[in-house]
């Protein structure tokens, strides 16, 4: 060829390359490409880790650092389930953060979310400590800055999980935010619990149809105790009766025994079917409890509310204590009444020799039927020797305490951060034990801060009948919050702690998170083991083609060619001496 | 090449080192000069701390470096320095320093060099720049710092006298001079600041202040006294009786210091313990020439003062009884002050015992307390049985009732007794004896009371079972006379009881005539009961029984219902004190700044829940302690000092307050009903 002709090409390759880059067409492919895996961190702390993971990954995986439904295969980083575990897709592999050197996490701190003013209040902690045996785990409680209670534990393994009970003792009424540290050395586990101290007493109805011992002793021992306040009636012939504050004359009627929590009925085997009948309906429409306090073996229409076939009895004289199943209070007796059955789903509460149930609790409705058959443990009140006062003040207290309130507010946390979500749920007590039906309620909810009200909560029928449901957003402001409900002149109130820094437990999830992997085809490694991932996930993710859209002029090299072509055609045009 | 000579810049080297030495300890000594400063201006204030230690150091440290660096210049030109200090050299070693910066002829380098060398071998860098220079002001100034930091106090004392220290009222030093009674043969013990002061009952307290103050109010449990100032200190006295506080608040004109609590632990003298250890019990002897070994153990927490066995001969029986009284000779071993033992051997033939007689004895011990009731041990009895008097077994009288029986008649022996002696007595010394046989007639009314069953009605006040309960009494006696108690052995005893109370009513008034026919009536009953002792004893170990069958037979017209207030209970006293000292100790510690005085009066107000409470005493210690923590600026040792506090207040607390009842799932208890309800149904219509 002349060089005319090399002129020629050359130029309309020049020109060919210049109109496919304005063109720039899209061809459609098949090709292997990179897998995509998503890192997601379960919690905020394993964040760094996810990075580190991430940027391990980089090399061989298209990695984000977020749940893909695309996603080839998933990592989650950390000791618990991140969130949107839901939306995890492929292969799911775990990653634990790395335990060398001693290690402590707070996986529980619980607390009554309501506590009487005259009580200590436990607060039932439990610390996971790892990498730390033979050094000693420290725990506090702070109120207000102070510390309130302390706690040392020896170590004796390398993994660890400690119940250490800790005390509050509140002085003053109100919303209390405690604080609990775990510490290792430099370690550090912290969890904040919220405690809504009311100074409030719980009415105790004490009705005996006729006079009975136990029923008196166990009456002089609530009215010792300043958390109730005692109303009694002693009939002691035919209407006749010692009354103390202003007792309903009799069980039989609703509306006079609902402002009681708890009734405790001396001698029911002198009740009569009215009065059992009275007592049946404050248990499954108040949902109260009823203390059966049985000094001798006798029949009765309160058998009904046993529940149980027969009752065996130990006479023989033998003095027994009768030891509480949960906590330290016991009785003592000589003479004893057991259910030869117990009732379905009872609860025993406390047991003698050979454990034979003597304290036991059946629900009947929404209430709960406490029946004691120690029959002369009123003889036995020597406190060196039985703990009758505590056992029945401890006793009626529990009893009377998990009495629903009329309107009942529940907070779906006690301690938030600012703009946290919270669900808020009210029963009212009466709509959902009526029978009446249709209901029909007005009902608002307020989050107030003091005497100001800081928001309006809007409630909607919640899945059960009598029941509201809203939703809030914690105020941005921290402090103590009330939220309050008033339902068909009924109201109840839930505490609400707003904190910028509060911290919550964090159980241990190890076990279902491992599950959780395992179940999805993956596995869950230590982070020590990070350089194993990759070549595990290249073992479990399948290579695919992958249908990709190719736009072959965006490529940069194009302008070599288009160079080439254009200095080359340039320069044989001035060897020929052309311009 | 004109070269300086080899030994002139070491020379200046080593001038500039030593121009830096001097110049260090110059600027430590500026440093120092600082703390000084910083101490002085905070004397009538503050003591000195360990702070002020590294602060001073650190100031030195500071001084020195900024010095040495600011005479770098300086040392650059030693030469200048040197030719400063020695005027003689004439420029030369300026000269030769500077030579080689300069273009001369190498006759002209040669010969300034060759001078230089010769002036440098002459020249002594110890005489130049003497060590005195740097080191004399740093010690002179150092002392001072010492002394400042040693003898701080007396400096703030001084201060106080040149009138620096008025603007800061308070309590310097506390010495106390804790005087244990005379009989205690104790020797006095001084504290320097105690926190506590632990004293023996009847202690006089020595209180030694020093305060910037012109006056001092002390403050105890019994009351405040105010007291001035002589030659700046202040003197007074507590006398320790009871546990409590000692309060002190420094006052000047308007002002008022902080106040410094004290606690007072009172240690009672205890009486002293003395008890029979052989033979121990009580004695049937063979005969009445038998001996007996006695051994008794005695001891007091001060020191025994004597130690004896006293006897009394009974003889005879009933109405013939005769006492005769004496003390056993006996050998004491004093192992220590407080540790005493006697021994007798005791030949009984010598009292002359007939069958049926008895002796009973016991040990006394008594210690050097003024006015100290003596202890007795338990009495024992040694008898000699009548003949046929021992019953067989199943059948014998208890032999308390038989000392029963004894008491009652050493009642109508006093009584007896005091009659005779009444011309020789005063009115009321008689009326207070006549009392006290009284006193003895419950006491033993009582003992029957006891025995026959009786319930707290028959004494209406545990504390003071003498009283006689004339109702219930009178109650009794319809009983007795409606025949309703049959046994008469039980029918004698309640005689005596009321014939008991009628001599116990008439010794109270001092009328002695007329208790004695009922004292011996009760004896005369006593004796009665005893004859059926085997009847009385089945009748007393049964409890009263409620008569059930007479339940509703009354008159139902008469009765009607009865109303009472509502039963609720207030929280103790203590619980409730502890509780808004718990309070009060959250809200100080909240504040953004600790207030010690306010520690201070919570500390005291602590203490006065309860002073003789360890745990309370501990609580306000810790208080106190945060109190003085605050006041020499050391917050940190404070807040845990509260912290300790708050958790002994806390623990006290708990004590007396039960759990909080864990809450239950409320869902969970009503499916709970749902279902048992489902499964109590019959199986067809679930």
């Amino acid at each position: 060829m002349n060089t005319r002709t090399w002129r020629l090409i050359l130029r309309s390759v020049a020109i060919v390359i210049a109109i496919a880059a304005v063109v720039d067409p899209a061809v459609t492919i098949n090709r292997a490409a990179k897998p995509l895996v998503a890192v997601v961190a379960a919690r905020a702390r394993d964040s760094s880790l996810a990075a580190h993971v991430a940027r391990s990954l980089d090399r061989q995986f298209l990695v984000v650092r977020a749940p893909s439904s695309a996603a080839d295969a998933s990592v989650m980083v950390g000791d618990a389930l991140p969130p949107n575990v839901g939306t995890l897709a492929g292969r799911v592999f775990a990653l634990f953060a790395d335990r060398s050197g001693p290690m402590v996490t707070l996986e529980q701190t619980t607390a009554p979310s309501v506590a009487p003013s005259i009580a200590r209040v436990p607060i039932a902690t439990v610390a996971h400590v790892t990498g730390a045996r033979g050094r000693t785990l420290d725990v506090s409680l702070r109120a207000n800055g102070i510390e309130v209670d302390h706690a040392t534990r020896s170590l004796r393994s390398d993994d660890e999980r400690i119940s250490i009970p800790l005390l509050f003792t509140p002085s003053v009424p109100g919303a209390e935010l405690l604080h609990v540290r775990a510490s290792v050395g430099a370690s550090t586990g912290v969890a904040d619990v919220g405690v809504d101290v009311r100074d409030k007493r719980w009415p105790v109805l004490v009705f005996d149809p006729r006079p009975s011992w136990m029923s008196t002793f166990v009456r002089r021992a609530l009215e010792r105790d300043p958390r109730f306040a005692v109303a009694s009636r002693v009939v002691t012939s035919r209407n006749v009766s010692t009354a103390a504050g202003q007792p309903p004359p009799r069980l039989d009627d609703l509306a006079s025994l609902a402002p009681f929590d708890a009734i405790v009925v001396g001698a029911p085997d002198a009740l009569g079917d009215r009065d059992v009948a009275g007592l049946d309906a404050f248990l499954r429409r108040r949902g109260g409890r009823v203390i059966l306090l049985l000094d001798r073996r006798a029949r009765g229409p309160y058998e009904r509310l046993l529940g149980v076939t027969s009752l065996t009895s130990d006479s023989t004289g033998k003095t027994e204590t009768i030891m509480r199943e949960s906590g330290a209070d016991s009785l003592r007796g000589a003479e004893l009444a057991w259910p030869s059955q117990l009732p379905p789903a009872a609860t025993v509460i406390a047991t003698a020799r050979a454990r034979h149930p003597i304290v036991w609790a059946s629900h009947v409705g929404a209430g709960q039927v406490i029946v004691s058959g120690a029959l002369d443990a009123w003889r036995f009140r020597d406190p060196s020797v039985s703990a009758f006062d505590r056992f029945w003040q401890t006793l009626v207290a529990d009893a009377a305490d998990a009495a629903p309130p009329p309107l009942a507010v529940i907070a779906s946390k006690t301690i938030a951060l600012p703009g946290e979500q919270i669900d808020v749920d009210a029963t009212h007590l009466d709509a959902s034990l009526s029978p009446a039906r249709p209901i029909r309620a007005s009902a608002s909810g307020s989050l107030i801060a003091g005497a100001r009200r800081v928001a309006n909560v809007r409630l909607w029928p919640g899945d059960r009948i009598g029941t509201l449901r809203g939703i809030i957003r914690a105020p941005s402001t921290p402090g103590f919050y009330r939220l309050a409900v008033e339902t068909n002149g009924a109201r109840g109130e839930a505490s609400l702690i707003v904190a910028g820094d509060a911290s919550r437990a964090t159980p241990d999830a190890r076990g279902l998170v491992r599950a959780w992997a395992e179940s999805r085809g993956g596995a869950a490694l230590e982070a020590s083991a990070l350089a194993s991932l990759p070549a595990r996930l290249v073992s479990t993710i399948r290579p695919a083609d992958r249908r990709t859209i190719w736009h072959p002029m965006r490529s940069a090299w194009w302008i070599l060619p288009f160079a080439f072509a254009l200095s080359l055609e340039w320069w044989l045009r001035r060897r020929r001496g052309l311009l | 090449v004109n070269a300086p000579p080899e030994a002139l810049q070491p020379f200046l080297t080593r001038a500039a080192r030593r121009l830096a030495w001097i110049s260090a300890a110059e600027g430590a000594a500026a440093g120092l000069c600082v703390a000084i400063v910083a101490i002085v201006v905070r004397i009538p204030r503050w003591p000195p701390t360990s702070a002020d230690v590294w602060l001073g150091a650190a100031l030195a440290l500071a001084g020195a470096l900024v010095e040495v660096t600011r005479s770098r210049g300086k040392r650059r030109r030693a030469a200048y320095a040197i030719e400063r200090r020695s005027p003689d050299c004439r420029n030369l070693l300026i000269t030769a320093a500077e030579l080689d910066t300069h273009a001369v002829t190498e006759r002209v380098a040669q010969a300034v060099y060759a001078r230089a060398a010769q002036l440098i071998a002459h020249l002594d860098l110890a005489t130049l720049f003497p060590a005195r220079d740097g080191v004399a002001p740093l010690a002179v100034v150092a002392a001072v710092w010492g002394l400042l930091l040693g003898a701080w106090r007396p400096a703030a004392e001084a201060s106080h006298a040149l009138g620096v220290g008025d603007r800061g009222v308070g309590v310097t030093r506390v010495d106390v001079v804790v005087t244990p009674p005379a009989y205690t043969r104790r020797s006095a013990q001084t504290l320097h600041d105690p926190a506590r002061i632990q004293a023996l009952a009847g202690s006089r307290i020595q209180l030694t202040v020093r305060a910037r103050a012109t006056e001092l109010v002390v403050e105890t449990l019994r009351g405040r006294d105010t007291f001035g100032a002589t030659n700046n200190e202040f003197m007074a006295d507590v006398t320790a009786d009871a546990d409590g506080y000692v309060a002190l608040e420094p006052r000047s004109g308007a002002n008022t210091g902080p106040r410094r609590l004290i606690g007072l632990t009172v240690t009672p003298d205890n009486a002293p313990r003395v008890r029979i250890t052989a033979p121990g019990n009580d004695l049937r002897l063979q005969g009445p020439k038998q001996s007996i070994d006695i051994a008794v153990d005695a001891g007091d927490d001060i020191g025994l003062a004597s130690l004896t066995v006293r006897y009394t001969k009974v003889s005879g029986s009933g109405e013939r009884f005769t006492f005769t009284e004496g003390e056993l000779p006996i050998t004491v071993t004093r192992a220590s002050a407080q540790a005493w033992s006697g021994r007798a051997h005791w030949n009984l033939e010598t009292l002359g015992l007939a069958p049926g007689d008895m002796v009973v004895y016991h040990a006394v011990a008594t210690d050097h307390r003024p006015g100290g009731t003596p202890s007795e041990s338990d009495s024992f009895i040694a008898e000699v049985p009548a003949p046929g008097g021992n019953a067989a077994p199943g059948f014998d009288v208890d032999p308390e009732q038989e000392r029963y029986a004894v008491s009652q008649q050493m009642v109508i022996l006093k009584t007896e007794r005091l009659t005779a002696r009444k011309a020789q007595m005063s009115a009321e010394d008689y009326a207070n004896a006549a009392a006290e046989i009284a006193a003895e007639q419950r006491k033993v009314r009582a003992e029957f009371v006891f025995m026959m069953g009786g319930e707290l009605a028959d004494a209406p006040d545990i504390t003071n079972m003498t009283d006689i309960n004339e109702e219930a009494e009178a109650n009794g006696e319809d009983d007795i006379l409606a025949g309703r108690n049959a046994n008469q052995g039980r029918v004698a005893l309640l005689r005596a009881i009321r014939s008991m109370s009628r001599a116990a009513t008439s010794l109270t008034t001092a009328d002695l005539p007329a208790a004695l026919p009922h004292e011996r009536a009760a004896l005369t009953q006593l004796e009665r009961a005893f004859s059926h002792a085997r009847i009385i004893l089945r009748a007393l170990t049964e409890h009263e029984r409620l008569d059930l069958s007479r339940r509703l037979t009354g008159p139902l017209a008469a009765a009607s219902p009865a109303t009472r207030p509502r039963a609720e209970a207030e929280p103790e006293r203590r619980v409730i004190e502890l509780r808004r000292a718990l309070a009060d100790v959250a809200a100080l510690a909240s504040g953004s700044t600790l207030d010690g005085a306010g520690v201070s009066a919570l500390a005291e107000r602590v203490l006065r829940i309860e002073p003789s409470s360890r745990e309370i005493q501990q609580v306000a210690d810790r208080l106190s302690q945060a109190a003085t923590e605050l006041s020499r600026g050391d917050a940190s040792e404070a807040r845990r000092s509260l912290d300790e506090s708050t958790r002994n207040i806390a623990t006290a607390l708990r004590a007396k307050l039960l759990d909080a009842p864990a809450r239950v799932n409320e869902g969970l208890g009503a499916l709970n009903g749902a279902l048992t309800d489902a499964l109590r149904r019959p199986a067809g219509s679930r």
